[in-house]
């Protein structure tokens, strides 16, 4: 077992690593999309100047701060080792040589040979140029922001050199805090991206044609914020992970594995989905919801004309049984249509709107709404006291309990419609059984006799067991039942069971004349365990 | 985390309706999508999982439990992480609780297994299984579920006895008795010659016959042995010092005589004066004397769950057991100590033709008084320091 744990621990620390470098490679990916932005903006405002190596070298500077930023936290060298100051210093003038030549190659060969004739007189000659300052700086603040993104990220690695039991909990916090962090860069820069692309798009036939542009631009959104939402699930899996380490729980060697599959797979489909979903409505929120109330109604009346149908054939194969002839009724679907035009508000002339159009202003529609149903309650749930003092206004109140009371008598509705149809197929597919059409579920306590009301709390007592999710078994005796509940019941909630199970024995079981003197105890007993079941759902 | 998720989700609302732009709705489908799929996701993998628990719910000391969990999602969306959890107690777990974390795939089915040690009789707690799960995003909360727990039962240690003297004054019975009073009509010794004044049913008329003179049938006398027995694990009545050990060695001392009673193929029933923890009344019914294996199994399952504590005093049990007694039946009272309140209760038991044996366990200090009472009394006494005095049962 020792050795299959340290062999599992073995490869899910393989798989930690390899999701290391895939989230070092994803930042990378992130930031030469913002780069990509950036590039469209300058060559929108310097048309002259081509900017396509811009993505490249931030690719590759930004890979090179997470890499040298590991090395020195390797090294555990802090701001005040000279060794510290010693490796920066060379990787800075290393950075700067490397954006002077790799310039010198994109603006071809002339110009080093030129820089290079003047540089014994100027030396200050290698930067003093705009493209060069301009793109050196740029390039520093990627390697800057790569630098905290590759804190974050190794924050959220899992170190064995880190665990101490009396701060194992503080340390979860500080992760916590590290990938809240890094999922607030990821959006913040998303944020600022979102705005170069519009600002750029708002003069975009210039650059790249309309449309051209429109396409690039979506894709390199999409790639970002597709990316982000794979980084989340990294960021989340490296969390994880280092809690299990710590708490010492044997992982499965194939997690890493799998969650590198499964995030991608569903950010794809979430790409995708975002993609195909509508972007643009044709029918205001009004009309939208005329159609689904239509639609709606058409579906109903869809259920009604099967149901009447079901009903006719019934009676018809009922009939033919006792002999009888039935007279042939011929049963028409109800003409119910659909809204397909729309008022023209400029010419007052009804147009023509196809029902996809319909379908995909009301998909727009239900996605603001659940965007501002989500701030909302977010919002309220932030200020909770608000929240209460509003529920408690009277107008309110009786709006929700209207709410309420609607819902449940379409919940209702509909669960009566569904009991009807499978009623109707049961008996369909068996006319001669009766226990299958369901009778009236009405029932007079006052008429019952004692033992019939013994009987009826305890079967109540079951129904509301059943509830909050302690089912009784068929093969499970009452007795059995009163022991399997026991341990999760306070004393009084499990004195009153004991007491409404010995009543429910006597009065079941026993020959013996049960009196209402009977009742009374099995009737408070029912009684304080129905309130504790209410108090129960309620917390739950 | 999901603060800045719904900011952003706000602003790109926002920019959204004041653009117009579709790429803005684009990402807000995007992370509204991933919003609603982690929050859907979580719930629904927490539903789609079906847990089953394999063990044998009981063992006997030294045995070896295994212990079998199947886990499977039955839904087609996979369940990227999962924490299982079975908490165990630290007296048959050498590894404490068992712990997994797991990912499992659309309809996969996983099997794990353990060990558990049945070193020390009880009644152990083997859960609730804990299930925690989340989403791949970290969006939603972690979703945690717990099933019901199920018991194992650690019957106690048996010992195995070869003959325990207990005094019975039931005629007719499957133990040889010297004294002539209770003859087994089951039982013929041989035959002789008629006396007057022997019966005419004890006649034997075929040997009679055969012989030509009147024989009649001689019968081994025998007793039946009816016990019950009473077990006391109130607090109380045990040496604070020894109170442990004495408990348990008066436990291994009722299951050790209640397997000799049931190998004579004698009726033997129990009460315990202790805490039953599989009831949850945590009181213990009574177990009628009845005869049989089946008997002896569930007198040994009520010893593994007996647990002592502040109890009412034992003065009370007698008073309200003992006169449901047969006549004849011979009680077996196993004890910390014995008081004056006690012996007296015991002899008057005892004048209402109950057979009383007091079985003392444990460091007793006036040892000598109670056997010097209980004797005068003709109440056979028996102490036991350590399980080695059962030896006298052994021999």
């Amino acid at each position: 077992m020792n050795s299959n744990n340290s062999d599992s621990k073995f490869k899910s620390w393989n798989s930690q690593i390899a999701v290391r470098l895939g989230s070092y490679s994803l930042v990378a990916i992130l930031l030469v999309c913002v780069a990509v932005a950036l590039a469209w903006l300058i060559e929108y405002i310097f048309p002259d100047w081509n900017s396509s190596y811009l993505p490249w070298a931030t690719f590759a500077f930004s890979l090179e701060a997470m890499y040298y930023r590991r090395i020195i936290r390797q090294k555990k060298l802090s701001l005040f080792d000279r060794e510290f100051w010693l490796h920066r210093g060379a990787e800075l003038v290393v950075l700067v040589l490397f954006v002077r030549i790799f310039l010198y190659i994109v603006n071809g060969v002339d110009q080093f040979i030129q820089d290079f004739q003047g540089w014994p007189k100027n030396w200050y000659l290698l930067l003093d140029d705009g493209e060069f300052l301009g793109v050196t700086l740029f390039l520093t603040l990627v390697w800057g922001i790569s630098n905290l993104f590759g804190a974050d990220l190794d924050h959220l690695q899992t170190h064995p050199n880190d665990i101490h039991w009396d701060t194992i909990s503080e340390l979860d916090l500080d992760r916590k805090e590290a990938r809240n962090q890094l999922v607030g860069r990821m959006l913040s820069l998303g944020m600022v991206l979102i705005l170069v692309t519009v600002i750029v798009r708002l003069n975009a036939g210039q650059i790249l044609g309309e449309t051209g542009f429109s396409r690039a631009a979506t894709l390199n959104l999409l790639v970002y914020f597709g990316i982000c939402v794979v980084l989340f699930s990294f960021t989340q899996f490296a969390l994880l992970h280092g809690r299990w380490y710590w708490e010492n729980t044997p992982i499965d060697g194939n997690i890493g594995v799998r969650w590198v599959r499964y995030g991608m797979i569903f950010a794809g489909i979430l790409i995708i989905l975002a993609i195909l979903l509508p972007t643009m409505y044709t029918t205001g929120l009004l009309e939208s919801i005329r159609f689904l109330l239509s639609l709606i109604g058409y579906l109903i009346t869809l259920i009604y004309f099967l149901y009447t149908a079901l009903i006719a054939l019934l009676y018809g194969i009922l009939s033919s049984f006792s002999g009888r002839e039935v007279m042939p009724q011929t049963l028409e679907l109800p003409n119910y249509q659909l809204p397909g035009k729309l008022l023209n508000p400029n010419d007052q002339m009804l147009i023509d709107i196809p029902i996809i159009n319909w379908l995909l202003s009301l998909i727009f529609w239900i996605t603001l709404l659940i965007v501002i149903g989500i701030s909302l309650t977010h919002y309220f749930k932030q200020n909770s006291e608000l929240f209460l003092k509003i529920k408690t206004m009277p107008v309110i109140t009786w709006v929700l309990s209207l709410f309420e009371w609607l819902f449940a008598a379409f919940v209702g509705l509909g669960g009566h419609l569904k009991q009807s149809v499978i009623n109707s197929i049961h008996l369909l597919s068996n006319p001669l059984r009766e226990d299958v059409i369901s009778r009236s579920s009405y029932l007079s306590l006052r008429k019952l006799g004692s033992r019939e009301k013994i009987i009826f709390y305890y079967l109540a007592f079951l129904r509301r067991s059943r509830d909050i999710g302690a089912k009784r078994e068929p093969h499970v005796t009452p007795n059995m039942f009163r022991n399997k509940l026991a341990p999760l019941l306070p004393d009084d909630a499990r004195q009153a069971t004991s007491t409404l199970t010995e009543a429910f024995y006597t009065a079941r079981y026993s020959s013996r004349q049960v009196t209402p003197e009977d009742v009374t105890p099995a009737l408070s007993a029912w009684k304080k365990l129905r309130q504790y079941f209410r108090k129960l759902r309620k917390n739950v | 985390m999901r603060d800045i998720f719904i900011f952003f989700l706000i602003f790109s609302l926002i920019l959204a309706s004041l653009t117009q732009d579709r790429i803005i709705f684009t990402i807000l489908y995007l992370f509204l999508g991933a919003l609603l799929l982690g929050l859907y996701w979580s719930r629904k993998s927490i539903r789609s999982l079906e847990f089953e628990r394999k063990m044998t719910p009981y063992a006997f000391i030294n045995e070896t439990v295994q212990v079998d969990i199947t886990i499977q999602n039955t839904g087609w969306l996979p369940v990227p992480w999962l924490k299982i959890q079975d908490a165990l107690p630290n007296e048959i777990s050498e590894f404490g609780s068992f712990r997994q974390i797991l990912s499992l795939g659309p309809k996969e089915k996983r099997k794990y297994s353990y060990l558990l040690a049945a070193k020390k009789r009880g009644y152990y707690r083997i859960g609730p299984f804990s299930l925690v799960t989340g989403d791949l995003f970290g969006l939603a909360n972690e979703i945690r579920s717990e099933i019901q727990p199920e018991h194992l039962t650690v019957y106690p240690r048996v010992v195995p006895l070869k003959f325990v003297k207990m005094p019975s004054s039931s005629p007719i019975g499957v133990i040889r008795n010297l004294q002539p009073i209770f003859e087994d009509p089951c039982k013929c010794a041989g035959k002789r010659d008629y006396l007057p004044g022997d019966s005419m049913r004890r006649i034997d008329w075929k040997t009679s016959a055969a012989v030509g003179r009147f024989q009649v049938k001689v019968f081994d006398p025998s007793i039946d042995l009816q016990v019950f027995l009473v077990l006391n694990l109130n607090l109380d009545d045990y040496e604070t010092k020894f109170k442990s050990s004495a408990i348990e060695l008066a436990i291994l001392s009722g299951a050790s005589i209640s397997r000799w009673v049931i190998d004579q193929r004698l009726a033997i029933g129990l009460h315990i004066n202790g805490i039953d923890q599989g009831n949850p009344m945590r009181k213990f019914d009574v177990i009628p004397p009845i005869k049989g294996r089946t008997q002896l199994i569930r007198i040994l399952e009520s010893l593994a769950r007996s647990q002592s504590g502040n109890l009412p005093p034992i003065t009370d049990v007698i008073a309200e057991y003992g006169s449901t007694l047969g006549w004849g039946t011979t009680l077996i009272l196993i004890t910390g100590s014995a008081h004056e309140k006690l012996l007296d209760q015991l002899f008057r038991l005892r004048r209402q033709g109950i057979q009383v044996v007091l079985i003392i366990c444990g460091e007793v200090s006036k040892l000598s008084e109670i056997s010097f009472r209980a004797k005068y009394f003709g109440i056979p006494v028996y102490s036991f320091v350590s399980e080695k005095d059962l030896d006298i049962w052994r021999r």
